[in-house]
């Protein structure tokens, strides 16, 4: 009975923790005025069947803003456990598509969890600086982003935002195409992924930077 | 499974996954800093590779099992013997 009574709580939180997501996003999408740009159409057809989606990372509201702007399309998104477990916002966010990691250890728990969603074709949103860019400084890329799209050959496809969250201003997120990578290059993990993160790092900061590839939108 | 099939396959998981030369992979020889020189990315995929072969989840665990074959040999030797 217990048991019962747990499950249907947690199904009544599921529940409403997605209609205030839903609502959230409303409203966000009304005061952002928000829109996606897709320089390549071709990720969008790759990102319904679950892709690693990596992007810049400039605002706390990035993680809110993009599953938003990508709906109906699903979106789990990577987030430290310095903001998941905090007091007032886990029980939000563990009804929620967030996927904790804890940067301060050898955390692989995200990892197993991030392969779940990418073999259910949902994707999986990281920002690979690992923290927010502050006074326009960018962080290298951590290379540990790659390894749930080593594991299975899922596709990485580079974003950028555009926009710094003002009310009624347009905030653009600019969808890039899939990365050509080659994650099982011979050779040790470390300088296979390490080389083919500088090269994600290149692509979103060029995307970031205005330099949209001359490529069909919509 | 007994420690040494553990510990082959330990290093098959080395040598296969984090691409260490067999040759160089021994026992002894300590896995990172002045050894074999892994870092951080490769310690996610051991700790995922050793989930993945014996169902030991080494997230969160100090760094002394790590420091090489032997020890990391005995960290799922001693795990998989407290479940019996």
């Amino acid at each position: 009975m217990t048991d019962k009574l747990k499950k249907a709580g947690g199904a009544l939180l599921d529940a409403s923790a997605n209609m205030l997501f839903f609502i959230v996003g409303f409203v966000m999408r009304i005061l952002w005025r928000g829109r996606v740009i897709y320089t390549d159409p071709a990720a969008r057809d790759e990102m319904k069947r679950g892709a690693v989606l990596i992007a810049d990372h400039k605002s706390h509201m990035d993680g809110f803003f993009v599953p938003i702007m990508l709906f109906p399309i699903k979106v789990r998104v990577l987030i430290t456990r310095k903001w998941y477990d905090k007091k007032f916002l886990n029980p939000i966010f563990r009804h929620l598509p967030y996927i904790p990691i804890n940067l301060n250890e050898s955390d692989a728990a995200w990892i197993a969890e991030a392969e779940s969603a990418l073999k259910r074709g949902q994707c999986v949103m990281i920002f690979p600086e690992g923290r927010l860019e502050k006074d326009g400084r960018r962080e290298p890329f951590k290379s540990g982003f790659l390894l749930p799209a080593r594991h299975l050959d899922a596709p990485v496809i580079p974003m950028a935002i555009k926009g710094k969250y003002r009310v009624f201003k347009i905030q653009t997120l600019i969808v890039g195409s899939s990365m050509n990578l080659d994650l099982h290059a011979k050779g040790r993990l470390s300088a296979v992924l390490n080389k083919a993160s500088e090269e994600c790092e290149r692509e979103v900061f060029a995307l970031a930077d205005g330099k949209i590839p001359d490529k069909p939108r919509r | 499974m007994n420690e040494q099939e553990i510990k082959v396959k330990i290093k098959d998981l080395l040598c296969d996954r984090l691409g260490v030369d067999p040759n160089e992979l021994t026992d002894e020889i300590p896995l990172f800093d002045d050894g074999i020189e892994l870092d951080s990315i490769d310690s996610l995929e051991i700790i995922a590779g050793i989930d993945e072969e014996f169902g030991v989840d080494m997230t969160g665990v100090g760094k002394e099992p790590f420091y090489n074959v032997n020890s990391l040999t005995a960290y799922v030797v001693k795990e998989l013997a407290s479940r019996e």
